[in-house]
């Protein structure tokens, strides 16, 4: 595990970097997986005079790490400037590293839009490359123009021709009220996107919290969200979890008959207020998923509040295809105990093992909120976990009264390549040696014995 | 020393471009009750970087001057978005230190802005998210971030953290600029942290744009030392 501001390339990063590194992604290079990149809300985008945004490096492993402003902006879009305003990224194939990045500002009106860029060599500015005819950028997002939100990448083989990549966004449209994925056929260096189709609606009063989720075997893709159902009880929301696939390369969405995907689960979540741990607004939903490589089988982690306890705990379902077309629920346990949960991302490893990471609260400590990154793992399909606690850390700030206050950021990543687990989640970086209070980017990497 | 100062610079030009972006549709709003000859300058904020004066707003034409307090200041459109931002050079060295002082923008056609309350004194604005900060017992600072309009479109969540939150004391009575978020002093060693989250506000946005999306409209982020 490591503070990848402390263990950085540049020894005196630990005193300079005073930004708030949170909600971090992480893409790990699948033929090279020492070759791992982080993105977090560090520098952003500067046109005039021209700058860059940050990404995180490490070319061993996670054991070092480099901070390059790297990613140039999006070339004419104006929107970009003071952004990327949400981030995500994912590896490829052949070493192509694709990123998505949200661009834009709330209004009035508002111009929030996505961009996607790649590059073979993360480090250089000059090997980042935009689609951009006739020198703009091409949005990413082919509706919700102005409106979207939270663009989430992930790169998978096509279904029907299996050396090729694909390349989906997932995206939050506000505009027509549902989440979409677009689609760039044939992950070309930069990715073109074509196809843009909603896979459910959306309504009021929580984020969708969009994820996507692949099967590498058959080029599957799922789409996870969640819905409003009405309130729930004590401080919650009742929340419709749901799912829905595309088998076709992002061309067509509909499982087990419907276009707006399946129920996974109805329970109650709280979100997006109260706070998380007084400090963390869950603009993101609570929700997330992931897919067996050997069975095909979807694991789907959701807050669940505990009707007997309150307690904000999360929840796997294990779903499976049903051979003739459609997707069945299998089973649903809880991932935790009694606690406060919140912030889950899942993987499965190539041996089928399940991991889980996320957050709890555990109170307070001089007045701050008290926070541990967990990572627990299931051998047994889901049905049992074994915790960790990766790091218990205090917020860096506390609760300052207003109600969009993210300390820890809407999501936080862990991807497996191989059999080998690795993670990124926003942590204090005081107990790694940092000389003041500051939510950094804390990388993991777990291997299962 | 340079690094922080490069730091600085860069952030500064983050959001003051980011501003810009604003500049064009919330001044709609300023506008639609004007006639369409009598586009009048808007400002919106404003940043110290340096002893340089930085202007942003919308609707500024070529040869736009900024004026303080009715002085006028030697300006210039920025090359990237002339309409948008403006600069006075030196322009810290004609204003009297430690005091509010008033901005406005005139337009060659003789057309001008609203004044824009400001202050001459140790001011701290978006240009300075992300860096560490040096001081001494008995500094003091204006923390100023974008309201984003006149009413403000954008509010801003302060919290005060890190390893010694009592190190700083806020005021948020009489301040220069009415929108700043406190002055800041540092009354006694230790280290703090001042983190900001930006929201859009409704009203007076409408009520769709406060549905509860994850996007990052606005971060402010400072570590303290007082020494």
């Amino acid at each position: 595990m490591r503070d990848v501001v402390v263990s950085n390339t540049d020894p005196n990063l630990t005193n300079t970097e005073g930004f708030n590194d949170s909600e971090p992604s992480i893409a790990i290079d699948p033929t090279t997986p020492d070759q791992i990149v982080i993105t977090t809300f560090a520098d952003p985008w500067v046109l005039s005079p021209p700058s860059n945004a940050a990404l995180w490096y490490s070319g061993d492993g996670g054991i070092t790490w480099t901070k390059k402003l790297a990613i140039p902006p999006p070339p004419n879009v104006a929107e970009a400037l003071g952004c990327p305003c949400d981030q995500t990224v994912d590896y490829g194939h052949g070493g192509i590293l694709y990123g998505t990045f949200l661009t834009g500002h709330s209004g009035p009106p508002s111009t929030t839009n996505v961009y996607s860029a790649s590059t073979i060599k993360p480090l250089k500015p000059a090997f980042w490359n935009w689609l951009a005819p006739g020198g703009t950028a091409q949005r990413t997002n082919l509706f919700g123009f102005n409106n979207s939100d939270q663009p989430w990448v992930l790169v998978n083989r096509d279904p029907t021709i299996s050396t090729q990549d694909n390349v989906y966004v997932g995206y939050d449209d506000f505009l027509d009220f549902d989440q979409r994925v677009s689609t760039a056929k044939s992950a070309a260096n930069p990715p073109s996107f074509t196809l843009d189709n909603s896979t459910g609606i959306s309504t009021c009063c929580v984020n969708p919290g969009h994820r996507l989720a692949v099967n590498p075997n058959n080029g599957y893709i799922y789409s996870a969200f969640q819905r409003w159902a009405g309130t729930g009880s004590g401080d919650s929301q009742r929340i419709d979890y749901r799912l829905n696939r595309s088998t076709d390369g992002g061309a067509s969405w509909i499982v087990n008959g419907s276009s707006d995907g399946m129920l996974v689960a109805t329970v109650d979540s709280t979100q997006p207020t109260p706070k998380f741990g007084t400090v963390n607004a869950l603009l993101g939903g609570v929700d997330h998923a992931a897919v067996d490589p050997i069975t095909g089988d979807i694991y789907y982690v959701y807050g669940n509040r505990d009707s007997a306890t309150g307690n904000k705990r999360l929840s796997i379902a294990r779903l499976q295809d049903n051979g003739v077309g459609g997707v069945t629920l299998v089973s649903t346990n809880f991932v935790t105990g009694q606690v406060q949960a919140a912030l889950p991302s899942v993987a499965v490893n190539a041996d089928g093992n399940i991991g889980v990471l996320y957050d709890t609260f555990d109170g307070f400590s001089g007045g701050f909120p008290m926070f541990t990154a967990h990572f627990s793992t299931s051998t047994d399909h889901g049905v049992t976990f074994l915790d960790s606690a990766l790091e218990t850390f205090l917020s860096s700030s506390a609760d300052n009264g207003f109600s969009g206050q993210r300390v820890l950021g809407d999501y936080q990543q862990v991807k497996a390549v191989g059999s080998v687990f690795n993670g990124v989640f926003c942590g204090n970086g005081v107990p790694f040696g940092r000389p003041f209070s500051n939510m950094d980017p804390i990388f993991f990497r777990v291997t299962l014995l | 020393m340079k690094r922080q100062f490069s730091i600085l610079f860069v952030c500064f030009v983050v959001f003051s471009a980011a501003v810009s972006q604003f500049a064009d549709s919330s001044t709609e709003a300023y506008l639609s009750s004007q006639d369409a000859s009598e586009i009048r300058p808007v400002i919106l904020y404003a940043q110290w970087i340096g002893k340089n004066l930085d202007v942003e707003g919308a609707n500024f034409g070529d040869g736009a001057t900024v004026f303080v307090d009715g002085q006028r200041l030697k300006t210039v459109n920025a090359d990237n978005f002339p309409s948008s931002f403006l600069f006075a050079k030196k322009a810290k060295k004609k204003v009297a230190r430690n005091q509010a002082i008033t901005l406005q923008v005139q337009n060659p056609d003789g057309e001008t802005s609203d004044p824009f309350p400001f202050y001459s004194g140790f001011l701290l604005t978006m240009d300075d998210s992300g860096s560490v900060l040096h001081l001494n017992v008995g500094d003091r600072f204006l923390l100023f971030l974008p309201p984003h309009g006149e009413p403000p479109t954008l509010g801003w969540g302060v919290g005060i953290g890190g390893l010694d939150p009592t190190a700083m004391k806020r005021n948020t009575n009489d301040l220069p600029i009415p929108r700043a978020q406190g002055f800041f002093e540092a009354v006694h060693p230790g280290q703090f942290t001042i983190s900001a989250d930006a929201s859009p506000l409704c009203p007076p946005l409408p009520p769709e744009q406060c549905t509860p999306r994850g996007a990052n409209f606005g971060r402010f982020d400072l570590v303290v030392f007082v020494e």
